[in-house]
C-alpha cells in the first residue's frame, strides 16, 4: 500500500490538510484482518446509555451531600474528558483519508468516535443523576487540568508521522489511562457507577488494541529513522504529558489540591475515582509493559524519573 | 458570521486556518429534543451489512452475468459517493466542536452520520463484490475530479461559514442523495429492497437533523448571511451536482457517462439502478423541494440559468 504523505519540515501547521484529495483508486477490497475484526466486534457490542444502564439502582440516600457534590464534579470531568475525544480524535480519521491509509482504519474510527459520544453521554447522565452535570470547572484553573494534549493539532501536523501518533497517543497515553480505568472499576462499589465504567471499559479495550494491531502491521515496514521518531514521541508523551499530570493530577508539579481532595471523597464513597496510592503501582506496571511491547518493535524506551515516582 | 463561502477554503494562495476551540462552558445536555430523538433512534436502529442474514432474501442467481456486471458498476459508483461522506462527517464534527453554541444534539447526530456512511459504503462494496467485482476507480478524470472535492478543507476552514456548508452539503446534496436511494429502492427486487430500506432510514433521519440545524441557524441571520448560504448552495447544486457528482446522467461525455448510463439502465430491473431519465427527474424534484423549503427560511435558491448569467 502506498500512502500519500505531506512533506515534512515545511513549518506549515496543517500540512496534512494541504494534501490534495486523490481518492482513486479507492481500495476497499484489501482488508486489514485484525482491524476489520475489531470493527466487527465494535458493531456487535453497541450499547445505549439511556436503556442499558440500571439507573434505578442508583441510591443517592447512601451518600452524604459532600460525596454527591464531589461525585457530580468527578463525573462531569469524566464527561469533559470523553468529549475531548469527540472534538479532537475525528481529526485522525481525516488524516487516514488524506494519506490514503487502509480503509479499515476509517471504518473502525467512525465507531470509535461514536463510542466516545456514548461515553460522554453516559458520564453526563451520571453527573445529572448525582445532582446535576456541571458545564465547567468550579474554578478557572481547573480548566487547564482538563485541557487536551493536542490530538487535533498533531493529526494535521505533517511533521508528526501517523505511526508516532499511534505509538504515543494510543499505545502509551491511552493504555495508561486504560490501566487506571481498570483499577477504577475494581475500587468502585456503587452498582451504577461500576456498570458505566464497565461498559466504557469494554469499548476502550478495542481502542487500545486498535493502536497496537496497526503498529504490529506497520513496524516491519518502517525504517530505523521512522522508529526513532516514534520513540521520541513516546518519550515526549510520557515526560511532557503523562508525568505532568494529564491523566493523574497528583503528578503535576503544582497539583490541584482541591481536585485531589475531591477525588479522594469520590474514591472513598466508591463512586468511581482513584487516588495516588492506587494509581502509582499501576502507572509503573503499565510503563513496564509498554516498554516490553515496544522493545519487540525495536524501540528502547528509557527509564523515567519523577519526584513522586522515583525512577521507573 | 464567517467571511467567505467554503470555496474560499480551496484557494491555495490563502493560508489554511483552523478555528480555536473555547471548550467551556461545555453544555452536554440536550437542548434540541427532536435531534436528540434522532440520536437515540440511530443507536437502536443499528444494522450490519456484514450480517449474512440480511442477504438471505436476495437471490444472486436470479440475474444474468450482464446484469450482475452492470449492478457491480452501479454499486461501485455508489460506494465512491458514500465513502466521501465518511471523512466529511468527521470533519463536520470537528468543525461543529470548534464553533461556539452548536448543540451536543447536533454533534452526536453527526457522529452517527459517519458510522452510517461507513456502513453504507460497506454495503455498496459488498454488493458490488458479490455481483461481479468492485471497481475501484471511475474511468474518467471528469468524475474523479468531481469526487475529489476537498470537502474536508471546505468545512474545516475557519473562514468558511458552517451554516452555508451544512445547507449546501448536509441538506442540498443529501436531498439528492436520499432521493436517489429512494428511486434505487423502487428499482430493487424485494430482497435488495429490504436492505436498501436500512440506508434510506439512516439518510432520512440525518437529513431531518440537518434541516433542524438550518432552521435554528438562520433564525437570527442577517441578509448577508442568507445570501452567503444561498450562494454556497447554488454553487454545489448547479456547478457540482448538475455536472454529475452523484447523478452520472449529468456527466458531459466519456466512458463514465456512457458506462454508468448503460449500467444503471440494466440494473434498474431489480438491482437498484437509476436510469438517466429518473436521474434528471430526481435533480429537478430535489431542486424544487429545496427551493420551497429554503424560501421558507428566507434563502433563495437560483437556477442553473441564473448562475450562467
Amino acid at each position: 500500500m502506498t500512502y500519500t504523505l505531506a512533506p515534512m519540515g515545511t513549518g506549515r501547521p496543517f500540512g496534512v490538510l494541504e494534501i490534495p484529495d486523490s481518492r482513486f483508486p479507492l481500495n476497499l477490497d484489501d482488508k486489514l484482518p485484525a482491524i476489520r475484526e475489531l470493527y466487527r466486534r465494535a458493531k456487535t457490542t453497541g450499547w445505549n446509555p439511556a436503556s442499558d444502564i440500571s439507573w434505578d439502582q442508583l441510591d443517592l440516600s447512601k451518600y452524604t451531600e459532600e460525596e454527591l457534590f464531589a461525585a457530580r464534579q468527578y463525573w462531569s470531568r469524566l464527561a469533559w474528558g470523553e468529549y475531548g475525544a469527540i472534538s479532537e480524535s475525528p481529526a485522525l480519521l481525516l488524516r487516514y483519508t488524506k494519506e490514503r491509509r487502509e480503509s479499515d482504519l476509517s471504518m473502525f474510527w467512525t465507531v470509535r468516535t461514536q463510542e466516545e459520544v456514548r461515553h460522554a453521554d453516559a458520564c453526563r447522565r451520571m453527573a445529572d443523576a448525582l445532582g446535576g452535570y456541571m458545564a465547567e470547572p468550579v474554578t478557572k484553573d481547573l480548566e487547564e487540568s482538563v485541557a487536551t494534549h493536542g490530538v487535533r493539532g498533531m493529526s494535521f501536523d505533517a511533521d508528526t508521522p501517523l505511526e508516532a501518533l499511534f505509538g504515543s497517543l494510543i499505545c502509551c497515553a491511552e493504555v495508561i489511562a486504560f490501566d487506571v480505568f481498570r483499577a477504577r472499576i475494581k475500587t468502585t462499589t456503587d452498582p451504577v457507577a461500576k456498570q458505566i465504567l464497565q461498559l466504557i471499559f469494554r469499548d476502550e479495550v478495542r481502542h487500545c488494541e486498535f493502536g497496537w494491531k496497526y503498529m504490529e502491521y506497520r513496524v516491519p515496514k518502517m525504517t530505523s529513522d521512522d522508529l526513532a521518531i516514534v520513540r521520541n514521541k513516546v518519550i515526549w508523551m510520557m515526560e511532557e504529558v503523562e508525568l505532568k499530570g494529564y491523566h493523574s493530577s497528583w503528578l503535576a508539579s503544582s497539583p490541584n489540591v482541591t481536585e485531589m481532595e475531591s477525588d479522594r471523597v469520590v474514591y472513598e464513597a466508591g463512586l468511581g475515582a482513584t487516588v495516588e496510592e492506587v494509581e502509582k503501582p499501576i502507572l509503573v506496571k503499565s510503563v513496564q509493559e509498554m516498554r516490553e511491547r515496544m522493545r519487540s518493535w525495536g524501540i528502547e524506551i528509557p527509564l523515567f524519573e519523577h519526584p513522586k515516582m522515583g525512577t521507573f | 458570521m464567517s467571511e467567505v463561502t467554503e470555496l474560499g477554503a480551496l484557494d491555495p494562495e490563502s493560508n489554511f486556518e483552523l478555528g480555536i476551540e473555547a471548550r467551556f462552558p461545555l453544555d452536554l445536555t440536550s437542548t434540541k429534543p427532536t435531534m436528540w430523538e434522532a440520536y437515540e433512534a440511530s443507536l437502536v436502529q443499528s444494522w450490519d451489512p456484514e450480517d449474512e442474514s440480511l442477504w438471505s432474501d436476495f437471490d444472486f442467481d436470479r440475474y444474468t452475468a450482464g446484469e450482475r456486471a452492470a449492478g457491480a458498476l452501479v454499486w461501485s459508483h455508489r460506494a465512491w459517493v458514500e465513502h466521501s461522506a465518511i471523512a466529511e462527517s468527521e470533519a463536520v464534527l470537528v468543525r461543529a466542536c470548534l464553533e461556539v453554541g452548536v448543540s451536543a444534539d447536533f454533534k452526536y447526530c453527526v457522529s452517527m452520520r459517519a458510522v452510517e456512511r461507513a456502513r453504507s459504503t460497506d454495503l455498496c462494496h459488498i454488493f458490488a463484490t458479490r455481483l461481479d467485482g468492485y471497481h475501484s476507480s471511475p474511468r474518467t478524470e471528469e468524475l474523479a475530479d468531481l469526487l475529489n472535492d476537498e470537502l474536508v478543507r471546505r468545512v474545516l476552514h475557519a473562514k468558511s461559514d458552517i451554516g452555508a456548508y451544512i445547507g449546501a452539503h448536509l441538506v442540498a446534496q443529501s436531498t439528492i442523495d436520499l432521493r436517489t436511494w429512494e428511486c434505487a429502492r423502487t428499482n430493487s427486487d424485494a430482497g435488495l429492497g429490504r436492505i436498501v430500506d436500512h440506508v434510506i432510514r439512516d439518510k432520512a433521519r440525518m437529513l431531518k437533523v440537518a434541516w433542524l440545524y438550518m432552521e435554528d441557524a438562520v433564525s437570527n441571520n442577517s441578509n448577508e448571511s442568507r445570501n452567503l448560504i444561498s450562494s454556497n448552495i447554488n454553487h454545489v447544486l448547479f456547478e457540482e451536482e448538475a455536472r454529475g457528482r452523484q447523478l452520472s446522467a449529468f456527466l458531459s461525455s466519456g466512458s463514465d457517462a456512457t458506462g454508468l448510463a448503460e449500467a444503471n439502465r440494466i440494473a434498474a430491473a431489480g438491482l437498484g439502478g437509476v436510469g438517466d431519465e429518473d436521474q434528471h427527474e430526481i435533480f429537478e424534484v430535489a431542486v424544487d423541494e429545496l427551493t420551497t423549503k429554503f424560501a421558507s427560511l428566507g434563502i433563495e435558491i437560483g437556477t442553473r440559468r441564473d448562475l450562467e448569467r
